[in-house]
């Protein structure tokens, strides 16, 4: 199960709610399992709340086991961190494959290309031999 | 649009740039993977109803049918 979680990002003096996307793998009795997290796994970000949006996220399942994920990220400011894609790779049982770490990979177009997530949804495709394509929208800047 | 390729060990793929290959194709596209190297893209139907598909090369260029070999 994903779902879009929006919470403040300063608890204590909430200024701003960001969403973020939280996933929870259930068995097929609906039971919560016992290797994945109790609350839930972030995609994209180590822990929420974080300061840039993480808008949506897409999945792709992996021919050998799990699923690819890419999620959509915004960013409050471009000039300060730029808005783009973030993939991970994730086992059967719903956590982050080992060595992929929490935050996962932000792809990062070459310098004066942009990639607007808001605009157009990025696409995901396992290669069948363990790994994955990402396919992004991107705008070159202006000269 | 831009392809980027990674590993299961989360390395990018060495064929492809790290940060990504630009390809020959527009946002509103839907680009995949051919299976040996190469790309498909296919746009969303004309108000006419055609659709279009159209063959990416590994460097991202588009094969230009009629093209002198």
């Amino acid at each position: 199960m994903v779902w879009r979680d929006v919470r403040p990002i300063f608890v204590l003096n909430p200024t701003a709610v960001d969403p973020h996307i939280m996933l929870q793998h259930y068995s097929r009795t609906v039971r919560a399992h016992r290797d994945s997290r109790r609350w839930a796994a972030s995609l994209g970000s180590r822990d929420p709340p974080v300061h840039e949006p993480r808008l949506d996220a897409s999945f792709v399942a992996e021919p050998t086991g799990g699923a690819w994920a890419i999620v959509q990220r915004a960013s409050a400011d471009t000039t300060v961190d730029p808005a783009g894609f973030i993939v991970s790779a994730l086992r059967p049982r719903g956590l982050v494959a080992s060595g992929w770490g929490e935050d996962g990979i932000m792809l990062r177009p070459s310098l004066r290309t942009w990639v607007i997530p808001v605009r157009a949804p990025p696409h995901l495709f396992a290669d069948g031999a363990g790994g994955g394509w990402a396919f992004v929208a991107s705008w070159r800047a202006a000269r | 649009m831009i392809a980027f390729h990674l590993f299961s060990d989360r390395q990018p793929g060495p064929a492809l740039p790290a940060s990504g290959l630009t390809l020959d194709a527009v946002p509103g596209e839907t680009v995949e993977p051919d299976g040996v190297g190469g790309f498909f893209s296919s746009a969303r139907p004309t108000d006419s109803g055609a659709h279009s598909l159209r063959r990416l090369l590994p460097d991202g260029g588009a094969i230009r049918l009629g093209a002198a070999a």
